[in-house]
């Protein structure tokens, strides 16, 4: 246990494969009954999810360019892994590589059309290559079957003597592992020379452009990171689903991509699957039974949540972990402190003393605690009274003021006002500051007694 | 040639469309520094608004257009108070997800409002052989005349106002340069809200005189919004008449790919040279290079 978490601290992609370990169990669960098999069912989706919004991350969070093909060329990768199976080769890992790397030419293309000039005209352009697209599936017919779709199987891998097709549960986990694998490159890739390049654009291109980075060079690489990672997640959609049609792939759904990415948190990579879960998982799992009046419900949940998060919560979701670090150390560590602090004093004796003292230990720890809880109650009773008084003095001489100035005397009133204003917030601010002292006071004690 | 002619007058009439569109989100990049792609969305909401009127209040068609007007003015007006303005710290691309937010929230709210069917629009003139005459050989209607010069008035209109009145100076300061113009006590908010509504009625025309020749859907504008865009980026974000060339000059262009070229693949074609000639004119046919100062 300890060497695991000595390896999460020092090496952090090994998060990445923590992740995906317990990712890939809940089919475990559904198999033994403990998860319906429609929520794995939904989680693959969104593994497929995550994966395409990690590439537009790179594109949205760090280049700040907004692709609205996203949809487009995920549908673009489910057909063309179909087509290079059926008619070129019929292995997974063969007909992935050469998906993506047409995928990459084509992003290529596109991106040194579109990308030359102001960084808005990428989500113009995309929105366009989208409509194309979106032509294409459905009237190019011996290509994508129009709009009664492609069929095709679960993955199959072709060994040296046998072929082996993989089962659902089986897709799954390899979805899992291509997705811990995009996140353990996209860790590297970020920080990486590339990244740095990444990131300084992000904070201001003209200082970036000034220091010998190639504007148009990284935006490109970042286009064609998310054109390939969309395709990739075609892939891994037609792989998992085993059919695909032309009407998933448009506009909104590309949208939702960029909902994910904006809610779960630019440039982080956990956001990212977190936001994909938000947005695709929590609609479809929690929400849909409460709206079902709405079949439109999930657009207005990621559209407000998309509006809220970018004008009031610009870090995403995954800065909330954080946040709520950030309060309870102000706040509820400080009081927690002095038990805390008896707790580590009672362990390190307890790691030192003979087996027959241990109960013994136990139970004047036990004590120690009532004692210290008693004790620090005590002088908050205090505190409170004293306190309580302070507050009444100010109170009391306020009246007596008010009742010695002159009717008529708005000003002198609204001085007093203020002065009494003053004097209770300063008072408060005692009131605070001797309470913090009272744990700081129990804390100091509880060490000079260890000590001896 | 009598082919041409109809080619001419059916790309007038949705260049029209496209120009209302494009001219709208021209005048929202230009005050508020972000492209709107809730242009369309906008438009199809208040486009239901005049349907139900239509439909269930019985309206008049006039009516209810003029009806959906004003809430499309108060949209536009929400729009920027709420949203647009509170926002208006954030960078470009902030504020461009923001609009791309409005779309879902607005595609969500529709079957909430409306209902899960699609509704029904009438033309403002029926169209039959009565109401049509022949041009050259071409056939065109009232009503395809009747929107023609109805963009074409309103537009004029705009530019009148901008280029002669002390308010569309005020918006062309502000469209120079927001920070200069509030110094210098224009009223810039008041411009912003002014462009937002403004447009959000363009987009409500747009998709009111497009609504006939299909129905009423929450999907019906995104033709629209594209080849609108597209205008824009052809004509170039810099100037307010580019994007209207630029609408005409697409809708020719696509109507007679699809004549002579071929049926499905005509705007695809277009869609190309354009992105093409993008490359190659970066800020469009009628656009300056904009330098910008660190």
């Amino acid at each position: 246990m300890t060497t695991i978490k000595q390896l999460l601290k020092t090496n952090y992609p090994a998060r990445f494969i923590l992740f995906g370990v317990i990712l890939s169990l809940l089919p475990i669960f559904s198999e033994i009954g403990v998860l319906q098999n429609s929520t794995v069912r939904l989680i693959g989706y969104v593994i497929i999810f995550t994966v395409v919004a990690l590439g537009l991350n790179l594109l949205l969070g760090f280049s700040g360019l907004v692709s609205l093909g996203t949809a487009g060329f995920m549908g673009f990768g489910a057909y063309m892994f179909v087509f290079i199976s059926t008619n070129v080769f019929d292995g997974f890992l063969v007909a992935m590589l050469l998906t993506l790397v047409i995928a990459g030419l084509l992003g290529a293309v596109i991106g040194l059309l579109s990308l030359k000039v102001e960084g808005i005209y990428l989500a113009i352009a995309t929105l366009f290559i989208g409509e194309i697209f979106l032509q294409i599936f459905r009237n190019v017919d011996w290509f994508t079957g129009g709009f009664s779709g492609m069929r095709h199987h679960h993955p199959t891998f072709n060994l040296l003597f046998t072929e082996i097709t993989l089962t659902r549960n089986w897709t799954y986990v390899l979805m899992v592992l291509i997705m811990v694998v995009v996140m353990i490159m996209m860790y590297h890739l970020v920080h990486s020379r590339t990244g740095r390049a990444l990131m300084a654009m992000s904070r201001s291109e003209h200082a970036a452009q000034a220091m010998g980075v190639s504007i148009l060079k990284y935006r490109l690489i970042a286009f064609i990171f998310a054109t390939v990672l969309a395709t990739l997640g075609g892939v891994l959609y037609i792989s998992y689903f085993r059919f695909v049609d032309p009407s998933p792939w448009n506009l909104n759904r590309s949208l939702f991509i960029i909902a994910m990415v904006v809610v779960g948190g630019f440039k982080s990579i956990f956001g990212t699957a977190l936001g994909a879960f938000i947005i695709h998982g929590i609609p479809e799992l929690y929400l849909k039974d409460i709206f079902s009046g709405n079949p439109e419900f999930s657009y207005i949940f990621a559209g407000i949540l998309i509006i809220v998060v970018i004008m009031f919560y610009p870090n995403g979701a995954i800065y909330v972990g954080y946040d709520v670090k950030k309060l309870y150390y102000k706040h509820v560590y400080p009081r927690r402190l002095p038990y805390i602090t008896l707790k580590q004093i009672y362990k390190q004796n307890l790691a030192t003393a003979a087996d027959d003292a241990k109960k013994q230990l136990k139970a004047t720890y036990k004590n120690q605690r009532q004692e210290l809880r008693s004790a620090i109650g005590a002088k908050l009773e205090q505190l409170r009274a004293k306190h309580q008084q302070c507050l009444a003095d100010i109170k009391a001489t306020y009246q007596a003021a008010i009742a010695a100035a002159p009717d008529g005397d708005q000003t002198k009133r609204q001085l007093l006002k203020k002065q009494r204003q003053v004097a209770l917030s300063e008072c408060k601010q005692q009131h605070r500051i001797d309470k913090l002292a009272i744990y700081r006071n129990a804390v100091t004690e509880l060490m000079v007694i260890d000590d001896e | 040639m009598d082919i041409f002619f109809t080619l001419l007058f059916s790309s007038l009439e949705t260049g029209s469309v496209y120009a209302l569109a494009a001219l709208g989100i021209v005048l929202i990049f230009r005050t508020s520094k972000t492209t709107n792609f809730a242009q369309g969305s906008i438009g199809t909401l208040n486009a239901f608004v005049a349907a139900m009127l239509f439909l269930s209040w019985d309206m008049n068609i006039w009516i209810a257009t003029l009806l959906a007007m004003v809430t499309a003015f108060i949209t536009g007006v929400l729009i920027d108070r709420f949203i647009i303005r509170p926002a208006s710290k954030a960078n470009a691309i902030s504020k461009q997800i923001i609009t791309l937010g409005l779309i879902m929230v607005i595609i969500g709210i529709i079957p909430m409002l409306f209902g899960v069917d699609p509704l029904s629009l009438p033309r403002f003139f029926e169209v039959n052989a009565s109401t049509q005459f022949d041009v050259f050989g071409a056939r065109i209607s009232y009503n395809a005349i009747f929107i023609i010069s109805l963009s074409l008035g309103l537009m004029g209109f705009l530019f009148w106002f901008l280029q002669y009145t002390k308010w569309g100076l005020a918006i062309r300061v502000t469209a120079s340069n927001e920070i200069t113009s509030r110094l210098m006590g224009v009223p810039t908010r008041t411009v912003t809200m002014a462009s937002w509504a403004t447009a959000a009625m363009f987009g409500t025309l747009a998709a009111i005189i497009v609504a006939p020749s299909g129905s009423v859907n929450s999907l019906m504008m995104v033709d629209v919004q594209v080849n609108a865009f597209f205008a824009c980026v052809l004509g170039g974000f810099g100037t307010f008449y580019g994007a209207v060339v630029g609408a005409y000059l697409i809708a020719f262009a696509k109507s007679s790919a699809q004549f002579y070229v071929s049926d499905i693949w005509g705007n695809v074609y277009v869609y190309l040279v354009i992105l093409l000639l993008l490359y190659l004119m970066p800020n469009g046919l009628f656009g300056k290079k904009q330098l910008k100062k660190v």
